[in-house]
C-alpha cells in the first residue's frame, strides 16, 4: 500500500512537471545539479522511480493556445457629438463636421496590443476624470475568437477641446513583431 | 447634420451602459463585421450601418411597440457570440442586461434579416 502510494506521489510529481516542491530545469541549471544527480536523490525516497528521457517528435509540438495576433490596423472610424450627429471618419484626416457638446470617438484596433490615446499630444489615462473609456471585443469572422477591439472615448468637447484638437490612438503589439501602429484625426469644434 | 439640433436627451448615457453597448453592437460592430467579410477591410463600415440614432433606438425600446413583424425573431448567432466573447474576455459592461436588450430589439423586429438596425423608427413608433 505504501509502495503504491509512493508511486502515485512520484507520478503526480511527473505530471506537474516536477514543479511543486521539487527541482525545476532552471534550478538545475543555476545549481549545477545534473538531472541524473537530482534523480538519484529522488530515488532514495522513491526507489521504483524511473528516469525516462522523452523528447517530443516534431509533429507532436502543439498547444491549445496560440500567440495573440499582432496589431495590423488602427482606425479612428467614428465620431459622434450632440452637435454633429454620427460621422464616418475612417481614413479621414479631420472630422467632416465640427463637434459640439457631448462627444464620442471610436477606434477599431485589429489584433492585440497595448493602446494609448492622446489629445493634442497629451496622454489620456484610463482613469481620467474628463473622459470615459470603454472597450468591446469584436469577432470579425464568426469563429468566437476576438480579432480586434473597439475603443470608445466620451467627453464634453465644449470643456475639453473648445478650440478643437488632434486625437491620436496608438497601439503596440503584444507579440512579434512588436510593431507600433497609430491613427490620428483632427477634431474641429463648432 | 450641420446646424441640426438633435433631441438627444439620452445620448450621453455611459459608454458602458447596457443600452449603449447593445446599440454599438448593432450599429458599429455588425457593420464592421459586414465590411470586413465583404471587402477584407473595415473602412466601408458606414455602408452597412443604419441612420437610426441612439436616441431613436432607446425610444423604440422604451415604447416596446412592434417595429416590423416580418423581422421579429429571436437573437441571432452573431449577437450571442458577441455576448459570449465579451462576457468572458472583456471587463466592462453588464452583458446579461445587453442580452436582454438584444432579445427585446430582435423580438420587436428592430433588426432586419441582414442584421441592420431598421431605419425610420420615428415613423414606426
Amino acid at each position: 500500500m505504501k509502495k503504491g502510494f509512493s508511486l502515485l506521489t512520484f507520478a503526480l510529481l511527473l505530471v506537474f512537471g516536477l514543479g511543486i516542491g521539487s527541482v525545476s530545469a532552471e534550478d538545475l541549471e543555476s545549481s549545477n545539479l545534473s538531472i541524473e544527480k537530482a534523480f538519484e536523490n529522488l530515488k532514495e525516497e522513491y526507489p521504483d522511480a524511473q528516469l525516462i528521457d522523452y523528447k517530443p517528435k516534431d509533429d507532436e509540438n502543439f498547444t491549445t493556445f496560440d500567440a495573440a495576433d499582432p496589431v495590423t490596423e488602427v482606425d479612428i472610424f467614428s465620431v459622434y457629438s450632440d452637435a454633429s450627429g454620427e460621422q464616418d471618419t475612417s481614413g479621414l484626416l479631420s472630422t467632416p463636421e465640427p463637434v459640439g457638446g457631448y462627444t464620442e470617438i471610436y477606434t477599431f484596433i485589429l489584433g492585440y496590443g497595448n493602446h494609448y490615446e492622446y489629445m493634442d499630444g497629451t496622454f489620456i489615462p484610463t482613469d481620467s476624470e474628463e473622459y470615459e473609456s470603454a472597450n468591446t471585443g469584436v469577432d470579425l469572422n464568426g469563429d468566437s475568437i476576438i480579432d480586434g477591439f473597439i475603443y470608445g472615448l466620451a467627453f464634453n468637447s465644449d470643456e475639453v477641446i473648445p478650440n478643437g484638437a488632434k486625437f491620436e490612438h496608438r497601439a503596440i503589439s503584444y507579440n512579434a513583431p512588436w510593431n507600433t501602429m497609430s491613427d490620428f484625426l483632427n477634431i474641429t469644434h463648432e | 447634420m450641420k446646424g441640426v439640433v438633435e433631441v438627444n436627451i439620452n445620448s450621453n448615457d455611459s459608454l458602458n451602459s447596457s443600452t449603449k453597448l447593445a446599440y454599438n453592437f448593432l450599429n458599429k460592430v455588425k457593420p464592421i463585421q459586414k465590411s470586413y467579410q465583404k471587402t477584407g477591410s473595415i473602412s466601408n463600415w458606414a455602408d452597412y450601418k443604419s441612420d437610426t440614432t441612439y436616441s431613436e433606438f432607446k425610444t423604440a425600446l422604451e415604447k416596446a411597440e412592434m417595429v416590423n413583424k416580418v423581422d421579429a425573431r429571436s437573437v441571432d448567432k452573431s449577437a450571442k457570440t458577441h455576448i459570449y466573447i465579451n462576457q468572458n474576455y472583456t471587463g466592462s459592461g453588464n452583458w446579461n442586461q445587453v442580452y436582454d436588450i438584444f432579445e427585446k430589439a430582435y423580438g420587436l423586429g428592430m433588426v432586419d434579416k441582414e442584421g441592420r438596425l431598421l431605419h425610420g423608427y420615428e415613423a414606426s413608433v
